[in-house]
């Protein structure tokens, strides 16, 4: 197993690499520069500007330079913020994507898995009909128009919750929370839908029914622990789907996530910050791939198998 | 089960994390305090690289230039100095600086901190974006070029604690008013070396908790991308005259959301100069103690690339600019109080009667197409509009597109850009119509003027005429303000009667204020100043 894994964290260092090399080409390539302004920059300013970012060495230079000083974790300063690290500004940004994230994860399963046994239990009735339809639209709905609709309903008909910002007022974390959440949710409530409806036909179910066991315990303790497992499979591309996915509901409500950061460097040609904020995504993917990869040969004892004979 | 329980309670955290910040924001809300937004995050707080509104808006409340601004009537006062003498030939002044004031740590503010903050802007490393603006200060050019390396040779000298010289090379009207802008402050020298080199500018001297300031208020804390706050400055010289104990300042970067953060009240000020245009109208309708539309020196306009044909023929500029229905643009597209823009300036600049205006003309129009050779339109080549992508630009675009095609029976495609390949394409004159957009951060004309000069860093269009630069040189060195007004005027009939650019409309600003937010005068240069705002909840 140790083995497999020291594997797959080798495969994943020339594919991180890989990220890195395109990405430094492919914003250099991008029409316009960092110091780019409305009004020209006087040349001897450009000329200034460039020498003290280092972009006046050859590129490979530029490129081995910043690989160096990844490798010591610096991420190098933020062009746009130029008091600001790029390292300083994604560790200012990361914990809140993460915080946002892990609440819409949980939303989604919680409210997600609900929704999929409510409707598991009279299938093709008006009680599956109803939570599948809004799991559909659920789905169709983008996070930049539930976002808004919320925020009309909740914060300013009903005046219940604040509209923008993170932290700083009250109940602010619930309304981006559940856009989020939503389409993930409406995935959940799907995938549980589909596990219980197939599991409640089991023969164990019956059994267990016949013992004469309550409806709820039936429901609870023996189909939901099978009816539940798309689920889990799902969990992993869904966490790495939100942490990644997030700057759309972070821009609607102003959340200082990495997401914003990651979204504004390329409108800014933030050399340094692409970089940073796209290799720190493509690590989290990796990883959260590797993890899934792992969990799925750890549940398969098939595949446990030939990962130890490896 | 357990599964559930666990859910059960993570819900409970979740709801529990929510419910501790309300006692804090609670008790925000009653502060003698100001929560407003400021437009995008700040990129910086160093006056020497700062470029942006959002910046300048912090920047307002931490710092006092050498003179201030009367907002309601443009006069200059005194700030940081408390008064100050010009010599007979124009090329020397003299500051004298209060002698109470303080940083906010206490320390003395003297003539040498001003000095140091001129010579760091001018050090070529530090790569300050208007220190070419400032040539006409004795030695800057060649300190900042290179050619002198002693920062001592700049013309900006203390001749002791509380006296400061300026030398000029020649004499400049706009000194004065330049002085007044917010990054003209001084730098507390020790706590900015104490994190780095002088020139260093990615160092973190502007931190909360570093940052030296001289002005009302001092940073206790910013969050990048979230809050800045900024509480009372103790030893401000002035402190008994400010009212508010703390400023919230949000980045807010879409209108809507400020407009809905206003709403929902996070926030009692929106000022980041903008709110959604669908949105005035409501607010006319519903609220308009809330709403202030202001009229801003700033201009909406076309760029022609002149150095192309058929833009290298200035009747078919002139056409396409009498071709142009402002009036409809203003009244049907933008609706947020803009004006048509018959000149370049707006009228509020002072030398505005002199200039002739541009006329919404069809038949001249076609008259001046037809003797460049195209009747009706007719072998017209098709041209491209380029814009930077955003909706407005967009709109007025396909307004402007159909009125040439019926006006004049001329075909122009368009096409958007991202901002920098915008930029990029425009100052490669790489286009033949550009949208663009220019604001005069003094209110004088000459600012507008001063872009189109041959060669400046503005003008993308390729045009330059030797008359008008003689004229705007001249200017920028006439103190009469008449004279140098009717020098402006003349420079700017000719920039109207050669037409490289195309004037739409004048911007205009819009404001949401809460009745509580009293003592802020709403100016056309969306400068604000801080210590005069007091929060009063005795109307409720």
């Amino acid at each position: 197993m140790l083995g497999f894994i020291f594997k797959r964290v080798l495969a994943a260092i020339p594919v991180l690499f890989l990220v890195i090399l395109i990405t430094f080409v492919l914003v250099r390539l991008a029409p316009g520069g960092p110091f780019d302004e409305e009004r020209n920059v006087p040349p001897q300013v450009l000329e200034n500007l460039n020498k003290r970012y280092h972009l006046d060495d050859p590129i490979h230079v530029q490129f081995f330079d910043y690989l160096g000083n990844l490798l010591q974790g610096d991420f190098g300063p933020s062009y746009k913020y130029p008091n600001r690290s790029v390292t300083e500004i994604i560790s200012s940004g990361v914990p809140v994507t993460m915080e946002l994230g892990f609440y819409a994860l949980i939303f989604a399963v919680f409210a997600g898995s609900l929704a999929g046994i409510f409707a598991a239990l009279k299938p093709n009735s008006w009680r599956d009909y109803t939570p599948m339809s809004i799991a559909m639209i659920g789905i169709c709905v983008p996070s930049f128009v539930m976002g808004p609709i919320l925020v009309l309903i909740f914060g300013i008909w009903l005046n219940w919750l604040p509209v923008a910002g993170w932290g700083y007022a009250a109940y602010d974390k619930i309304i981006p929370t559940i856009t989020l959440g939503a389409t993930y949710a409406a995935y959940v409530a799907r995938l549980t839908r589909g596990g219980m409806l197939e599991v409640l036909s089991q023969d164990y179910i019956r059994t267990a029914r016949a013992k004469g066991l309550p409806e709820w315990k039936v429901i609870l303790f023996h189909a939901l622990r099978g009816g539940i497992a798309p689920v889990v499979a799902f969990l992993g591309p869904a966490a790495a789907g939100l942490l990644s996915g997030s700057f759309v509901v972070e821009t609607i409500f102003q959340i200082p996530g990495i997401g914003r950061f990651f979204l504004q460097a390329a409108f800014n040609r933030d050399y340094t910050m692409i970089l940073g904020t796209t290799v720190f995504f493509a690590g989290l993917i990796i990883s959260f791939n590797l993890i899934t990869d792992i969990v799925t040969v750890w549940l398969n004892p098939k595949l446990r198998k030939d990962a130890f004979e490896k | 089960m357990k599964f559930y329980f666990t859910f059960f309670a993570i819900t409970l955290y979740i709801l529990a994390l929510g419910s501790c910040g309300k006692k804090d924001n609670d008790a925000r809300l009653n502060e003698n305090a100001l929560h407003l937004s400021i437009g995008a995050s700040p990129q910086s707080i160093d006056p020497h690289v700062v470029t942006g509104v959002p910046g300048i808006k912090v920047l307002a409340g931490l710092g006092e230039s050498l003179v201030s601004l009367n907002l309601e009537t443009q006069a200059l006062e005194p700030g940081a100095a408390t008064h100050w003498e010009l010599s007979e030939d124009g090329l020397v002044y003299t500051f004298f600086l209060r002698q109470d004031a303080l940083w906010s740590n206490g320390e003395p503010v003297s003539a040498s901190d001003f000095v140091f903050a001129w010579q760091r802007g001018m050090t070529p490393s530090v790569g300050w974006q208007y220190a070419t603006d400032f040539y006409f200060i004795d030695g800057a050019e060649a300190y900042h070029t290179g050619a002198n390396q002693d920062p001592n040779s700049i013309g900006v000298k203390a001749v002791d604690d509380y006296t400061l010289k300026f030398k000029l090379v020649r004499p400049y009207p706009l000194f004065l008013k330049q002085l007044t802008s917010e990054i003209q402050i001084p730098l507390h020298k020790t706590s900015l070396e104490q994190h780095g080199k002088f020139d260093d500018v990615v160092s973190n001297w502007t931190n909360a908790g570093n940052f030296v300031s001289n002005g009302p208020f001092y940073l206790k804390t910013w969050e990048i991308n979230k809050i800045i706050v900024l509480e009372k400055n103790p030893h401000y010289w002035d402190a008994q005259s400010v009212k508010l104990d703390k400023i919230y300042l949000y980045p807010i970067e879409t209108e809507a959301a400020e407009e809905r953060s206003f709403r929902s009240g996070q926030i009692q000020f929106a000022f980041g100069d903008r709110i959604p245009v669908d949105k005035i109208a409501v607010y006319r309708e519903k609220n308009p103690e809330n709403l202030k539309i202001i009229n801003t020196f700033a201009t909406y306009f076309y760029l022609l690339n002149v150095t192309k044909a058929p833009f290298d023929d200035v009747r078919v500029r002139q056409a396409l600019a009498h071709a142009i229905d402002r009036k409809a643009i203003v009244t049907n597209i933008t609706k947020a109080g803009e004006e048509i823009a018959v000149t370049l300036n707006p009228p509020a600049a002072g030398h505005h009667a002199h200039v002739k205006p541009l006329e919404y003309d069809v038949n001249l129009a076609k008259q001046l197409l037809a003797e460049a050779g195209f009747p009706n339109g007719e072998n017209f080549p098709t041209v491209s509009l380029i814009y930077n992508t955003a909706d407005v630009h967009r709109k007025v675009a396909l307004a402007i597109q159909q009125m040439w095609k019926s006006n004049l029976g001329i075909n122009v495609t368009l096409e958007n850009q991202e901002w920098k390949v915008f930029l990029n394409t425009r100052q490669n004159l790489d286009f033949a119509i550009a949208r663009a957009g220019s604001i005069s951060s003094l209110g004088d004309p000459q600012d507008f003027l001063e872009s189109f000069k041959s060669g400046h860093g503005m003008n993308n269009t390729g045009w330059g005429n030797s008359e008008y630069d003689k004229l705007m040189t001249e200017a920028s060195a006439t103190l009469n303000l008449d004279t140098r007004y009717q020098l402006l005027a003349q420079a700017e009939n000719i920039l109207l009667e050669e037409m490289p650019l195309i004037p739409l409309y004048y911007y205009a600003n819009s404001y949401l204020i809460h009745e509580d937010v009293k003592g802020h005068t709403f100016n056309p240069l969306s400068r604000i100043n801080y210590k005069d705002i007091y929060i009063d909840r005795t109307e409720k």
